[in-house]
């Protein structure tokens, strides 16, 4: 952790570094484009528990997509830096995946750590069969036969929802619906029971009862494999369901992390309180304009001085907001802020 | 609500059949039927949400009204005129007033042309802005509205993020300010603080503007706010209709009851009773006969297996297809408290 970081302090025995699947420290992601170097993310640490869920979520373009491909290795084109990135495989093995050739890399993405992606028209292979898709990833790392591999590809679709999955199963993209091919890539990253699933976004693009489906395989998955997950959404229904943990993202930081019920029931940080405050509740009947928080993430390449929150922030003071970025620091436990003003407000 | 007015979209009895070719998996070559008998108006200024399973067709619903796709059967009027019929360069009058925001932003984006020129394309098509710099600066007022600032004019999509390239998305659908809106899951790749500034953005348009709206979501609560009317599809059918506030307060469709009680709520610690589907999902390539939610719906008889599939009001304005709804939910009045 950094070294302003409120944990040093803490009374707490060293953890086990076995006790996380993944574990993430001080990691930064620097893009070289027309314009210079461009910090997208900056300093985020993040730990999977075995079994358990920490969701990220935040503004977008706050850097939550460029988090997991960076952890994934899948980042072209830019820096990546970490004082630790480390994961831990399903024989117990620690492994650095900073310091992983590419060639084993590969070999860990789809088995032990999977990626569900955002958009899933874009991670398809247009011209083949889902089916086919799904079968290949089973074929190379399970090493399983073609026809075994197909017959569970099949499987997989079911276990998603896919209605008539052995037909549906010679559809080609385009000819599925959104929900339907984003099952498919739920499917393609749960072929392999991985370790770690990272799911951007993984429900989004689904109707609820599905998506209700879909959470309780994955939790299902976890309960029986003691798979880890990394959960990026940004409807904090679905974090309220899925999460243990949360992270949230502000331009490219953590700004605040803690358990679930300490970061959606109490929050410390101004810009998660604007977040919940802005969302609609499906139980209850319109009230008015929604609150937005006023004004937008700031430009990667113009970041403010100080909070980098401080321009939309309604506790905002001059002279205390706008010089230094605030330390994350630990408000209770695990529970930890980035606002110089924590202590003082209530929010 | 302004009843009194026409509306300016009549959808009616709608269908689209897409032949699909066998294949390896064991697939034969047969007809799926995505939109059957799809029937509803739009009047200006409303908002219609169109909500429902994945896969049921919303999204090709939206498709067929722009004709971007083409229709099997039915009829679309818009501001009183048979769409259908109409030639494509016929239709080219109609394409500034209808508009779609598009539900996957990455693939409706070039990725080789920079974002100011995907913005002021539509400008020129329909002939807005006599000038480039008139133009420009249209398209930086536009990124402004959504949110986005105008030093990335010049970038490529790949350099947004996943939300950022859906508010261009929206960006473009309202350059050339039409009357109606198709917006599939506009804002469902949108992170909550950029959602409410959209959903307020959109709620001014369609005050400002009396812009009618298809609304195609998965978030109940957004739906909630925002809509004037919802309706329920599943398995290519419309099964319930009805005013936003009867349809949440009072479902009269045990497909809707069950939707509406898995939309989850932002709160670890209120754990709400859901009706959770149980039974097969029907395949589109071979619908059950009768009403198609019988092999999931735990109110289902006999009987349900033979009717046939038919809207019917049972409160002003309050449709639905369920045929044991007098059963299930009384026959008269509101079965469940206003929420
Ligand atoms: N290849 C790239 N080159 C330059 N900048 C990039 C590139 N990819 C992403 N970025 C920038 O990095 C920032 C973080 O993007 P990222 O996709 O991680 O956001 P996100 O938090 O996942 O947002 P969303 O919720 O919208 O998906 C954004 O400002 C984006 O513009
Ligand atoms: N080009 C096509 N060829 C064959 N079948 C198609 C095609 N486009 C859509 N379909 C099928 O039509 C049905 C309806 O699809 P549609 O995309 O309209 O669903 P949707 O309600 O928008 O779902 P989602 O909520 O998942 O986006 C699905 O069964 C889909 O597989
Ligand atoms: S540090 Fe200041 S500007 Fe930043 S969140 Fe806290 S109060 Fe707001
Ligand atoms: S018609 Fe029958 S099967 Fe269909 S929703 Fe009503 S009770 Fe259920
Ligand atoms: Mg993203
Ligand atoms: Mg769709």
């Amino acid at each position: 952790m950094s070294k302003i970081d409120g944990t040093m302090t803490m009374a707490k025995p060293q953890q086990d570094a076995a006790d996380f699947v993944l574990e993430v420290d001080d990691l930064a992601v620097t893009f070289h484009g027309e314009a210079g170097a461009l910090s997208v993310v900056d300093g985020v640490s993040l730990r999977v528990r075995p079994g358990k869920t920490l969701s990220v979520v935040g503004e977008s373009g706050s850097g939550k997509s460029v988090t997991s491909l960076a952890i994934m290795g899948l980042l072209t084109g830019a820096k990546v830096t970490a004082k630790t990135l480390k994961l831990r495989d399903r024989d117990g093995a620690i492994m650095d995946l900073l310091d992983l050739p590419e060639k084993q890399l590969r070999r860990l993405r789809g088995y032990e750590m999977a990626m569900i992606f955002q958009e899933p028209m874009t991670s398809l292979n247009p011209s083949h069969t889902v089916g086919r898709q799904i079968a290949e990833v089973l074929h190379i790392h399970k090493k399983i036969g073609a026809r075994e591999a197909n017959e569970a590809a099949v499987a997989m679709l079911t276990r998603v929802g896919i209605p008539d999955a052995a037909r549906r199963a010679d559809a080609y993209p385009h000819e599925l619906s959104g929900g339907m091919r984003q099952r498919v890539m739920i499917a393609i990253a749960l072929a392999c029971n991985p370790s770690l699933m990272i799911a951007d976004e993984p429900t989004t693009a689904l109707d609820v009862t599905i998506q209700a489906q879909i959470i309780e395989e994955l939790r299902r998955l976890q309960d029986e494999l003691g798979m880890a997950m990394l959960f990026i959404t940004h409807d904090l229904g679905v974090v309220a369901e899925v999460a243990h943990d949360v992270a949230v993202m502000y331009a490219g930081q953590v700004v605040e992390q803690g358990s679930v019920i300490e970061v959606l029931k109490h929050p410390r940080h101004p810009y998660t309180r604007g977040l919940l405050n802005s969302v609609p509740r499906p139980d209850r009947e319109r009230e008015g304009k929604l609150r937005a928080i006023p004004g937008r993430v700031p430009d990667m390449g113009n970041m403010p001085e100080g909070c980098r929150f401080h321009p939309r922030c309604a506790y905002a003071q001059a002279g205390r907001c706008d010089v230094a970025v605030p330390p994350l620091e630990t408000a209770a436990g695990e529970h930890k802020v980035r606002c110089v003003r924590w202590r003082e407000l209530n929010i | 609500m302004s009843s009194e007015l026409a509306p300016i979209l009549e959808v009616k009895g709608l269908r689209k059949v897409f032949q699909l070719k066998a294949g390896f998996f064991g697939r034969d070559d047969g007809a799926l039927v995505a939109v059957q008998n799809v029937s509803f108006s739009i009047r200006r200024g409303e908002i219609l949400a169109l909500v429902g399973e994945s896969g049921s067709g919303k999204t090709t619903t939206g498709r067929l009204i722009l004709r971007l796709m083409e229709p099997s059967g039915g009829s679309v009027k818009f501001d009183g005129e048979d769409l259908l019929p109409l030639s494509q360069p016929a239709m080219r009058a109609y394409r500034k007033r209808m508009q779609i925001v598009f539900q996957d932003p990455f693939s409706s984006l070039n990725p080789y042309t920079r974002i100011g020129d995907a913005l002021e394309e539509p400008l020129v098509i329909h002939h807005l802005g006599q000038t480039r710099r008139e133009r420009r600066d249209r398209v930086s007022e536009l990124m402004e509205m959504v949110g986005l600032s105008p030093s990335q004019i010049d970038r490529f999509p790949h350099e947004f993020s996943g939300g950022q390239r859906q508010r261009i998305g929206i960006a473009r659908a309202l350059a050339v300010e039409p009357d109606f809106v198709v917006a599939d899951e506009p804002v469902s790749a949108l992170d909550v603080s950029v959602q409410a500034q959209i959903v307020n953005l959109l709620e001014s348009l369609q005050e400002r503007l009396s812009l009618a709206m298809l609304f195609i979501a998965h978030d109940l609560a957004i739906v909630r706010h925002i809509a004037d009317n919802v309706a329920v599809m599943y398995l290519g059918h419309i099964v319930e209709m009805a005013p936003t506030h009867d349809i949440f307060a009072n479902p009269k469709h045990p497909y809707t009851e069950a939707l509406l009680s898995a939309a989850p709520i932002p709160d670890p610690e209120v754990r709400h009773q859901r009706i959770v589907l149980e039974g097969d999902i029907p395949s589109p390539l071979n619908p059950p006969s009768g009403c198609p939610f019988r092999t999931r719906c735990r109110h289902a008889r006999p009987q349900c297996a033979e009717a046939p599939m038919q809207l019917r009001a049972v409160a002003p304005g309050h449709l639905t297809a369920c045929i044991r709804v007098e059963q299930i939910y009384g026959v008269d009045g509101p079965s469940h408290p206003a929420a």
